[in-house]
């Protein structure tokens, strides 16, 4: 039977092992080893804070509020310390791995979708339409109310910029992009109006942690919210591998694999921002993760879905707790918007993945 | 480089031999007795406009099963837009003026009826000018292909390695499985979209200029690769630009020129001055060539 001709063995890749290699050796560790980092993270971020936990504290707190105190015969912790893991420490951190995987997976889910390295889980007017409802109540001083303005706020940008883009035609992704930037630039001025107009002394700071988003004052509300979005539609998004994998050469080429294109983006891009707009509104809009950490990971991975997808959720929690750990202790007593963190380890992150990335681009 | 050393190293069973088995069931397979006159694509009436131009106006198009067939016809003559609507990537091809209904058929069965991931397994489309910004393996890219052999949840099994393997020995690509596809050049790349496209096991192959960034050597080669596919049950349909190209290797031939098929059939009779003057606005002579017998066409501007 006939082959082609063989090419010339060709060179050996650029740097040592190319994306394939990487993506089959010692492979199926890595979602074990993803899932045991986050572990111990969790376990060990709970300990770290002006009042010191041991780590055997927080297993007890911990233990004993699962019911298992009587089991392993341990003896509770102090009301004040059990307060701080159970109460502060643990939703905090549990929010912060909850947000981190949330955005990472949206974050891959859009970069495939519309074939745009730079995608966010931001990218269609999430984050700018979940900050104007933010910034309303704020300003309103109806606090309570901000979550609910926050994921309102990030659904009436996805339905305006999904709207604008199919009134122009095909949900193609540039006009996608497209629509999105115009829906987000005209949300944000609208947010600086308002607050150039009637923000006033305090609500100023708490308007500026919330744009930069930070989980100070995760609940178990908070934990529930995220996590359960997370799990939920995080699960779902996740188990789409196969369909993503089908547009790297883009729409025609999935739709000759047998994808129905415009069904699916439409499916995911609407999975996307209800997950995105229910971390937003826990933690208002933290930056980079959605978009630094699939390129990350890709460089792990290799372009193919089934293993990126978890691991990104996996390294995202990890990543924004420890993150929010830095937040809280690096100038405590005071505390950064954990947003400032990511944007301060995520901006030369990106850089040298670009500078990496030199060769192939 | 020596251009005609083939090397014939790979050993796994012919892509394509799964094509009958998994093409059409339901009784719209071909029988083992193979290749009566329904064999193959038969489009007939196939008109699509956008933005209200007639891009293609009641196109009629065969390509049996066992054969290599060619289509030409100048850029925008509208090839690239009949092979996606024969593909189904495009929408449904509409009802030209004046005449019946379109239809698109394969072995008998109405092609652009079958739910889209049947159809992703019985015709595999390899596009004009397809790439990827992501840090994609060679093998993981042709690894594509068996999407729509697979459950959507699962993952590669060792048979898809196995047949990504061939595919990739066949399209003359193995050594580069590891590399990164952005990191090909253009004639490599275009490999990789064959074997794509051949990890499919297609029934019905269609490509858009597959010899495209190929030198000479590396595009008698693809030719080859497709004559074999023909040979192993295959339908095969390439647009083309190389007249001469064409001319040594296709069985059949459509010429299309704004929309509309001018001339179909043996090579000796379509490709010829008559036609290919008046089409490409140019002056044809037909040679034969020495030892194959087949047209060689040489050309001169119109004065
Ligand atoms: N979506 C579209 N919108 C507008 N015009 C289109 C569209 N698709 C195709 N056309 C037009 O239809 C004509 C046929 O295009 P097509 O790509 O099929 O040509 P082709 O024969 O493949 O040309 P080439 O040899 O240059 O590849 C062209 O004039 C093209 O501009
Ligand atoms: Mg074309």
């Amino acid at each position: 039977m006939t082959t082609l001709r063989d090419r010339p063995a060709p060179a050996p890749p650029a740097r040592p092992g190319g994306a394939g290699t990487r993506a089959r050796r010692g492979a199926g560790w890595w979602v074990p080893a993803g899932v045991g980092a986050l572990v111990v993270t969790v376990l060990v971020a709970v300990t770290i804070g002006p009042a010191d936990l041991a780590v055997g504290d927080v297993w007890r707190s911990v233990a004993t509020h699962l019911g298992l105190g009587g089991l392993l015969g341990l003896e509770p912790l102090g009301a004040l310390q059990d307060g701080m893991v159970w109460q502060l420490r643990l939703p905090r951190v549990l929010t912060a791995a909850a947000v981190g995987a949330g955005l990472a997976v949206c974050g891959v889910v859009m970069q495939s979708l519309t074939r745009n390295p730079l995608a966010d889980p931001y990218l269609l007017g999430l984050s700018s339409g979940a900050s104007l409802g933010a910034v309303l109540v704020l300003v309103a001083g109806w606090t309570v109310l901000l979550p609910v303005a926050a994921f309102g706020g990030a659904v009436l940008a996805l339905v305006a910029a999904l709207g604008l883009a199919g009134a122009l035609g095909a949900l193609t992704p540039t006009r996608t992009v497209l629509a999105g930037l115009a829906v987000s630039q005209l949300a944000a001025a609208a947010t600086s109006f308002v607050i150039f107009w009637s923000a006033t002394g305090d609500s100023y700071r708490e308007i500026l942690s919330w744009l930069m988003g930070s989980v100070a004052g995760a609940t178990w509300t908070s934990v529930a919210v995220a996590g359960g979005a997370t799990i939920v539609l995080g699960t779902l998004l996740a188990s789409t591998g196969s369909v993503l994998d089908a547009f790297t050469f883009g729409d025609t080429a999935a739709s000759a694999l047998g994808v129905d294109v415009a069904r699916v983006r439409w499916t995911l891009l609407v999975g996307v921002a209800l997950l995105t707009g229910a971390l937003v509104s826990q933690s208002g809009s933290i930056g980079f993760v959605g978009l630094i950490l699939p390129h990350a990971v890709r460089l792990l991975t290799g372009a193919r879905h089934r293993l990126l997808l978890p691991l990104s959720a996996l390294f995202g929690a990890t990543f924004l707790v420890w993150a929010d750990t830095l937040a809280r202790t690096v100038f405590a007593p005071r505390e950064l918007p954990v947003g400032i963190v990511t944007a301060a380890i995520g901006a030369p992150v990106f850089a040298l993945l670009l500078w990496r990335g030199r060769k192939v681009a | 480089m020596s251009g005609t050393t083939r090397t014939t190293a790979h050993v796994a069973p012919p892509v394509g031999t799964d094509a009958r088995r998994d093409g059409l069931g339901d009784g719209v397979g071909r029988g083992p007795s193979g290749r009566d006159g329904t064999d193959g694509l038969d489009a007939a009436r196939v008109s699509w406009s956008v933005d209200g131009r007639l891009v293609l106006d009641g196109v009629d198009c065969t390509a049996p099963t066992g054969a290599v067939s060619g289509l030409l016809g100048p850029n925008g003559s509208g090839k690239s837009t009949l092979l996606r609507v024969l593909a189904g990537v495009r929408a449904a091809p509409s009802t030209a003026p004046g005449g019946g209904a379109a239809q698109v058929r394969f072995d008998g069965a109405d092609l652009l009826a079958l739910p889209r991931r049947r159809r992703a397994r019985v015709l595999a489309l390899v596009e004009q000018d397809a790439t990827t910004d992501l840090p994609l393996s060679v093998l993981d890219a042709v690894l594509l292909g068996r999407i729509p052999h697979r459950s959507l949840l699962a993952g590669d099994s060792a048979h898809d390695r196995e047949v990504a393997r061939a595919a990739l020995a066949r399209a003359g690509m193995a050594a580069f499985a590891e590399r990164e596809v952005a990191t090909l050049s253009g004639g490599e790349r275009q490999r990789v979209h064959l074997a794509r496209a051949l990890a499919q096991e297609p029934a019905l192959l269609l490509l858009d200029e597959p010899t495209n960034h190929l030198d000479i050597a590396a595009q008698l080669d693809t030719m080859r690769v497709l004559r074999d596919l023909a040979d192993d049950g295959v339908a095969v349909l390439a647009a083309l630009h190389d007249l001469n190209l064409a001319a040594q290797t296709c069985d059949h031939v459509v010429v299309l020129a704004d929309g509309r098929v001018v001339a179909a059939g043996d090579v000796h009779e379509v490709l010829v001055p008559e036609v290919l003057d008046a089409v490409y606005g140019v002056r044809c002579e037909v040679l034969t060539h020495p030892r194959t017998g087949r047209p060689v066409l040489t050309f001169t501007p119109q004065d």
